[in-house]
């Protein structure tokens, strides 16, 4: 089966760091998987490799059959790859409205469109969207006054707005307590289901992990030490040895 | 309201000339002074309020706006209204020009940049006697017939600023208004959802310069003389005031901090000659008091009268609150 997405040979170095150090995977089309790993094993910086933040040293990334190795994150979003943050990373004196507006008109391509009136645009799209995240009436207020866990919500929302076709989420549940994990986890499930669409999520709760992906990617220094589904990598004995065996 | 931009125009203009009738001439060239201002303001605020760019050398294209009409109607001799047409033009190729390198900048960097490429801009004209006066600068403009008379300059300044005006805030209503916003938010995020910041921060620079331009077009036009000190960096520290005086986050903060601004510059100036020291303290009550402007805090008392917290407030695609400025 062809894969939606797959990486060869993926580096990247900070100064004497191999932070990235020689990533293969291949994600099929709706499939739901997660990458854990320790901290530092480099997990955030292969999203930022792929999601365009900033060009790889290495190797090739291919998306749909077409390469689309180092383009810049404008063009990966006009491509179908969108991401939330881990850290929150919103428009913070914008309403949520236009938080999530403007990821549509983008996507609409109506950024230089210098005519028509901004609040009559993509009205209805935007409101399902706020909807679907369960913010439909918080509709108007500013972003940057919401509670964590709706910022969450939110951050998660901009990055479904364009419906995209990969979604990377990077610790899409960090800081939020378990009931709302699981309804911010239960949202991607139900809509990754409906569209087929493709999720890649980095996650520290394992209870998160095993729960909601199909497939497992463990990485460790900068390397993808096993893949699999849940039950495999519960008995992988390289990962027991890197979650249980500290210091080894 | 989209469709009711014409009736905005119309009123606007309505209300202005009927003002013009009324003052005498010492007023109606204050008057014109301050609607020019408000346009450099707007202009000026659509790099600083909308997208949170700090430019420091905008008055240059302000500047240039002139120079390239006086330039041409002296040492060309092209027509008066082909000159009008072009200086707009020349001045926001220029701001292009100057936007490639500085956009590339974020913060600090873009703004000393701007600066510097504001005062090699002055410093040009300044020096460079044989060509444009230098500190002597232009005078004697000539103007097209039809505008010489002061009342017929009036109509037409009302109707160039009123048009650039509601062109301005249709533009700040637009998708790319939003988009220029978003970016001002949050720039990482911006190229996430698609937005190609350097592309887009350089189109709205060479807009705001054009529109600067126009701004110095007319401003030649009214006193039929250019100077280099409508160049020089303290001229783009009084729009920058204008515009934080008035709001940054409100579409006609500017107009009002322009207003102000040259009002009271106009009055103080004939009692003394330390009007700066009495805008400096205005400036600072300002600050402290009113952090977003005039307009800006306006429209949160306002809006509190009008929806008290609970309730939702309508959608509004300006002025969203929040002080201090970003600087992207």
């Amino acid at each position: 089966m062809k894969a939606l997405l797959s990486v060869r040979g993926l580096a990247k170095s900070f100064g004497g760091l191999r932070a990235v150090d020689g990533v293969d995977l291949d994600v099929r089309q709706g499939e739901i998987t997660a990458i854990i790993g320790p901290n530092g094993a480099g997990k955030t910086t292969f999203f930022n490799l792929i999601s365009g933040a900033f060009p790889c040293d290495h190797g090739r990334i291919v998306f749909d059959g077409e390469e689309i190795t180092n383009l810049p994150a404008p063009r990966l979003f006009k491509r179908g790859i969108c991401r939330a943050f881990q850290v929150v990373n919103l428009f913070p004196r914008l309403t949520l409205f236009e938080n999530v507006q403007a990821a549509l008109l983008s996507h609409q391509g109506k950024v230089f469109n210098c005519f028509l009136h901004v609040d009559r645009l993509a009205r209805q799209e935007t409101e399902q969207v706020l909807s679907e995240v369960g913010l439909a009436e918080k509709a108007s207020l500013v972003s940057k006054n919401l509670s964590h866990g709706d910022q969450k919500r939110l951050d998660i929302a901009i990055a479904l707005a364009a419906k995209p076709r990969l979604l990377l989420l990077d610790e899409p549940t960090a800081g939020l307590n378990p009931k709302e994990s699981r309804e911010i986890m239960g949202l991607v499930e139900g809509i990754a289901g409906r569209e087929n669409l493709t999720v890649i999520f980095i996650e520290h709760d394992m209870d998160v992990v095993f729960s909601v992906a199909e497939t497992i990617r463990v990485m460790h220094q900068g390397r993808l030490i096993a893949e699999g589904t849940p039950q495999v990598i519960k008995g992988h004995p390289e990962v027991r040895k890197v979650y249980l065996g500290e210091g080894e | 309201m989209w469709r009711s931009g014409a009736w905005h125009w119309l009123v606007a203009v309505a209300v202005l000339f009927t003002l013009s009738l009324l003052l005498g001439d010492f007023y109606r060239h204050l008057g014109m002074t301050v609607l020019i201002m408000a346009l450099f303001a707007l202009s000026y605020n659509l790099l600083l309020g909308e997208t949170g760019l700090v430019s420091f050398g905008h008055a240059a294209f302000f500047g240039v706006g002139g120079y390239t009409y006086a330039l041409l109607a002296t040492k060309v001799g092209t027509p008066a209204l082909v000159n009008i047409v072009l200086a707009p033009i020349a001045t926001a190729l220029i701001a292009l020009l100057v936007g490639y390198f500085c956009v590339r900048l974020h913060g600090i960097l873009f703004s000393m940049l701007t600066l510097a490429f504001g005062q090699v801009i002055y410093t040009v004209t300044f020096q460079w006697y044989s060509f444009t006066g230098g500190d002597n600068g232009i005078v004697g403009l000539p103007a097209p017939p039809l505008l010489i008379p002061p009342g017929n300059y009036a109509v037409f300044v009302i109707f160039v600023v009123v048009t650039c005006g509601i062109a301005l805030w249709r533009l700040a209503h637009s998708p790319f208004g939003q988009a220029l916003r978003i970016m001002r938010e949050n720039r990482e995020r911006a190229e996430f959802i698609g937005i190609p910041v350097r592309r887009l921060r350089l189109i709205v620079f060479t807009i705001a310069g054009g529109f600067a331009g126009i701004a110095g077009l007319l401003f030649a036009l009214l006193n039929r003389q250019v100077f280099p000190d409508d160049m020089y960096w303290a001229q783009t520290a009084q729009v920058l005031v204008m515009s934080l005086l008035g709001g940054i986050f409100t579409f006609l903060g500017p107009v009002v901090g322009a207003f102000i601004v040259t009002v009271l510059q106009y009055w103080i100036a004939t009692y003394t000659i330390y009007w700066l020291l009495i805008l400096g303290t205005i400036l600072l009550l300002c600050v402290l008091f009113f952090p977003q402007g005039i307009v800006g805090s306006l429209q949160e008392r306002l809006k509190h009268r009008l929806a008290p917290p609970p309730s939702p407030s309508p959608l509004k695609g300006e002025g969203t609150g929040g002080g201090g400025l970003v600087v992207g």
